[in-house]
């Protein structure tokens, strides 16, 4: 199938991860977002025609405008657990320092939009860790079974931005231990079990032994004497 | 006499063995049997200390360690290894995912440092 449609993540990078010889010359942005201190990353589809819908998920409280919200949906610490009202919005006019642009085929283009409207209409709880809008990037390409850049578990826009920076050699380096991990699960069993006390066992077996001739000589006679 | 646990055991330490001399022809080369069995079972120790139950999941985990630079386990450059082994959010295959995420990114990352490029 023609790949004439495109999925773009965009990344606006925490503020310390601009390069100082660059910071006069990236995108403007709001002092008042909390995307300009912690970074924010947010996607696009671009259908046959050339024209992109941007979807990003935000903590309705931490939109400009929105400090008034009930108890209930204001964040409280940066680290909370807490999960609070979520918004999908159009980010179209949202500054972005590192993009990484996926040319899709109509179907995959379609499995994307499908789950960002249904998410737009029926927008999911926003948790800074578990479900920021990070993960919901992620969650919406890989609707489309994208290659997307590696993320350690707490999703955050830094690690996207280091991902997206060091894109290619990073998949190298995954490449080479998915290699190594499918000769591992090939040559080993994936449901016998192993046991500490028996390797410790094994530990202290010696795979060889050498015995002497003293040694040889008085094994001899304990054997005589047992006759 | 061995039970079939142990001898099951056995074989597999030994299989272990051979896998690391092939995948690792320039670390074992100096190592002898013992030695090498040794950091085998060091290694498949750890594994099992953090949750890893099978040999497919145990070797995983040890084949990793292989890869990492000396003295890793104690530089602050690979904390992360031991936040990911520990968390209780991640089953196996999904701790495995997030170490060779960790090690592709900060690995690409001091390459790039190292080329002198400003990331």
């Amino acid at each position: 199938m023609e790949k004439n449609c495109k999925a773009t993540i965009y990344s606006e990078s925490p503020d310390m991860m601009i390069p100082r010889r660059l910071k006069h010359a990236i995108m403007p942005r709001n002092p008042e977002e909390l995307g300009t201190a912690v970074g924010h990353v947010f996607f696009g589809i671009t259908d046959k025609n050339g024209v992109e819908k941007v979807y990003g998920l935000h903590a309705v409280c931490a939109m400009v405008g929105n400090e008034n919200v009930e108890e209930k949906d204001r964040m409280g610490s940066i680290f909370s657990s807490k999960k609070v009202a979520g918004a999908v919005v159009d980010d179209s006019k949202e500054p972005y320092d590192d993009k990484l642009v996926y040319h899709i085929t109509e179907s995959q283009y379609k499995k994307i939009e499908s789950f960002a409207e249904a998410a737009k209409a029926n927008p999911p709880k926003y948790n800074i860790l578990s479900n920021n809008c990070v993960c919901f990037t992620y969650k919406a390409l890989k609707q489309a079974d994208l290659k997307l850049p590696p993320q350690l578990p707490v999703y955050s826009p830094a690690m996207t931005c280091l991902g997206i920076r060091v894109l290619d050699k990073a998949q190298k380096i995954k490449q080479t231990l998915g290699k190594a991990a499918a000769a591992v699960l090939k040559r080993f069993s994936s449901t016998r079990k192993l046991s500490s006390k028996i390797l410790d066992d094994i530990r202290r077996k010696p795979s060889m032994e050498g015995h002497g001739v003293s040694t040889v000589v008085s094994m001899l006679k304990s054997l005589r004497r047992g006759r | 006499m061995s039970t079939q646990e142990e001898l099951e055991a056995e074989r597999f330490i030994h299989r272990g063995m051979q896998y690391l001399k092939t995948t690792f022809p320039e670390q074992t080369a100096e190592m002898d049997d013992e030695v090498l069995k040794n950091k085998l079972i060091d290694g498949c120790q750890l594994a099992l200390s953090h949750g890893f139950e099978t040999e497919a999941d145990v070797m995983l985990l040890v084949d990793f360690l292989w890869r990492l630079p000396d003295g890793a386990a104690e530089s602050s450059d690979y904390e992360w290894m031991d936040e990911i082994l520990s968390s209780d959010d991640m089953d196996n295959e999904m701790k495995i995912d997030a170490l060779y995420n960790a090690f592709a990114i900060t690995t690409a990352v001091k390459e790039d440092e190292a080329d002198g490029k400003e990331l």
